[in-house]
């Protein structure tokens, strides 16, 4: 029994009698059953897993979805919200040669993180640290690059933000919490944790911060630690970018802002 | 009256956190609250030697939860003070002896009884943490001014904001002045620009929490410590009272600072 049950409401009277009628007019169950297992949202589809229906039946009610619209779906980003049944292996084993087909990434959410999944579009993976660590998500590199996830939060120790766009940070980046971007990151506060922009491989990203005192700060495939010298870092804007192979990290001054 | 159960947490271990319990819960019982004080350290039970209750055990919280015993079996009440209750863990087990919907069961139980239920949670952050959470309303952050217990109350905020229970409150502990002036030592102003939490109390170092505590005689009945009067004034304002933060001694300014750091990191939620 884990703790985010507490917060899922149980199935009521009138949801299984919904269901009992789905059941009863054939006719209508696959459209009924679609609309409330699979849900766009403004990032993506949102699938949730009920007990009450069979791998099969969902992963029925995707695919139909999917080939009514496969351009529009290529690439995209999957939700699954297991909190009412989680996923077994074999059936993520089905669900990935679906997705392979349209080249689309998934990921899991529940609880707090379906709030960001409507708050924050695109949130690629928070951890659920309550539930023990996630595996890594795949990410989708470059093809969002123009997307920014604007967060309104400390990013704490044992939290990870994953992202394929940009990310704008209002808040702290604590030491032990990380910030994985496919584009820039920007962090409208002190970065005490750490920062991969232009992941996995684009070195054209740069991190700026109100203050720089990573841990470690990664951009494309190239890492920098602070001087060890034990001298602390400034707490003035700076930016951090590659020049000649080099992560090379400046004051920001205004008006003479990096141009791209 | 509404009941408030309050978890007192930290991550790391060593922090202070089973001595705030211990006063916290006696000052609130002082002031003429019923409270009950849980040790949530299955297997490593150390409150009731802090409180001096130790000799007094007889039935234990994972004997209430598998019903061994009842509640009030369980239950030592403090002859120094008639509001106090403690309900002690099970040395002989571990974490993993009770579940969290057992522990939230046991929460429901014990409000019905008390005013005020306090929860000393075990360092980690594992089941005895989630177990320890899982039926608060309220949750208090105890952490050092160093580097190593910053970092673990600052995973903990962030466990409890995963949650979903409120933002906790933080109660610095062992603060030595002298070193903060030497530039030795974290301050105030240092920790919360860190976790960008509210303030419950700070408590200075103070070497009449350990001979207190090896006496098994709560600090806060020892009206000349000053640990003692600091973790009084964090029961007060737990109460709603408005006392105001201990200017530590000999050390200028740092009311200043204070300010200006709450200032800074409460802009998001002064509206």
């Amino acid at each position: 029994m884990h703790s985010q049950d507490a917060q899922n409401q149980p199935a009521t009277d009138s949801e299984s009698e919904e269901l009992v009628e789905q059941i009863e007019h054939t006719e209508e169950t696959s459209r009924t059953l679609a609309r409330r297992l699979l849900k766009g949202t403004r990032n993506g589809l949102l699938l949730t897993l009920e007990p009450n229906y069979t791998w099969a039946q969902v992963l029925e009610v995707l695919t139909a979805r999917l080939e009514e619209a496969p351009t529009f779906f290529h690439g995209a980003l999957l939700s699954l919200d297991t909190r009412q049944r989680p996923l077994q292996a074999e059936e993520l084993q089905t669900l990935q040669q679906v997705l392979t087909r349209y080249e689309m990434t998934w990921r899991e959410v529940g609880g707090e993180e379906l709030n960001d999944l409507r708050l924050l579009p695109g949130l690629t993976g928070r951890d659920s640290p309550l539930e023990g660590n996630s595996p890594d998500l795949p990410i989708r590199p470059g093809r969002d690059a123009t997307d920014t996830l604007l967060t309104r939060r400390t990013v704490r120790s044992g939290q990870r933000l994953r992202y394929a766009g940009s990310v704008v940070v209002l808040g702290d980046v604590n030491a032990g919490g990380e910030v994985i971007a496919g584009g820039d990151v920007l962090v409208w506060g002190m970065v005490r944790g750490t920062v991969h922009a232009g992941y996995p491989e684009n070195e054209q990203a740069v991190v700026c911060a109100l203050g720089l005192a990573p841990v470690q700060l990664r951009i494309g495939s190239l890492t920098s630690r602070p001087p060890e010298d034990g001298s602390l870092a400034p707490a003035i804007p700076e930016i951090a970018s590659v020049r000649d192979g080099q992560i090379v990290v400046e004051s920001w001054n205004a008006g003479r802002g990096r141009r791209r | 009256m509404e009941s408030r159960v309050l978890t007192i947490t930290s991550g790391k271990g060593g922090v202070g956190k089973t001595t705030a319990a211990a006063n916290i819960s006696a000052a609130l019982a002082l002031l003429g609250h019923r409270v009950a004080v849980v040790d949530g350290d299955i297997g490593l039970r150390n409150l009731d030697a802090v409180l001096g209750l130790e000799s007094r055990i007889l039935y234990d919280l994972v004997d209430v939860v598998e019903g061994r015993c009842q509640l009030s079996q369980a239950l030592i009440k403090d002859k120094r003070l008639p509001d106090l209750a403690l309900l002690p863990a099970a040395q002989t087990r571990d974490k993993n002896a009770v579940s969290s919907r057992q522990m939230e069961q046991l929460c429901q139980q014990l409000r019905d009884q008390f005013e005020f239920v306090i929860i000393d949670c075990p360092a980690g952050i594992e089941q005895g943490f989630r177990n320890a959470i899982v039926g608060a309303d309220e949750l208090i952050i105890v952490t050092n001014p160093e580097m190593a217990s910053v970092r673990d109350a600052d995973r903990i905020i962030g466990l409890i904001e995963a949650a979903g229970k409120p933002e906790p409150l933080l109660l610095i502990n062992r603060l030595r002045p002298d070193m903060i002036r030497r530039g030795d030592m974290m301050d105030v102003a240092d920790v919360l620009e860190v976790l960008h939490v509210g303030l419950i109390g700070l408590v200075p170092e103070d070497e009449s929490v350990i001979v207190a505590t090896n006496r098994g005689q709560p600090v806060v009945l020892e009206p000349k410590s000053r640990a003692g009067r600091a973790l009084t004034n964090a029961a007060r304002r737990i109460l709603g009272e408005e006392v105001p933060l201990e200017e530590l001694e000999s050390q200028p300014g740092l009311l200043d600072r204070l300010f200006r750091a709450l200032g800074t990191n409460f802009n998001g939620k002064r509206g």
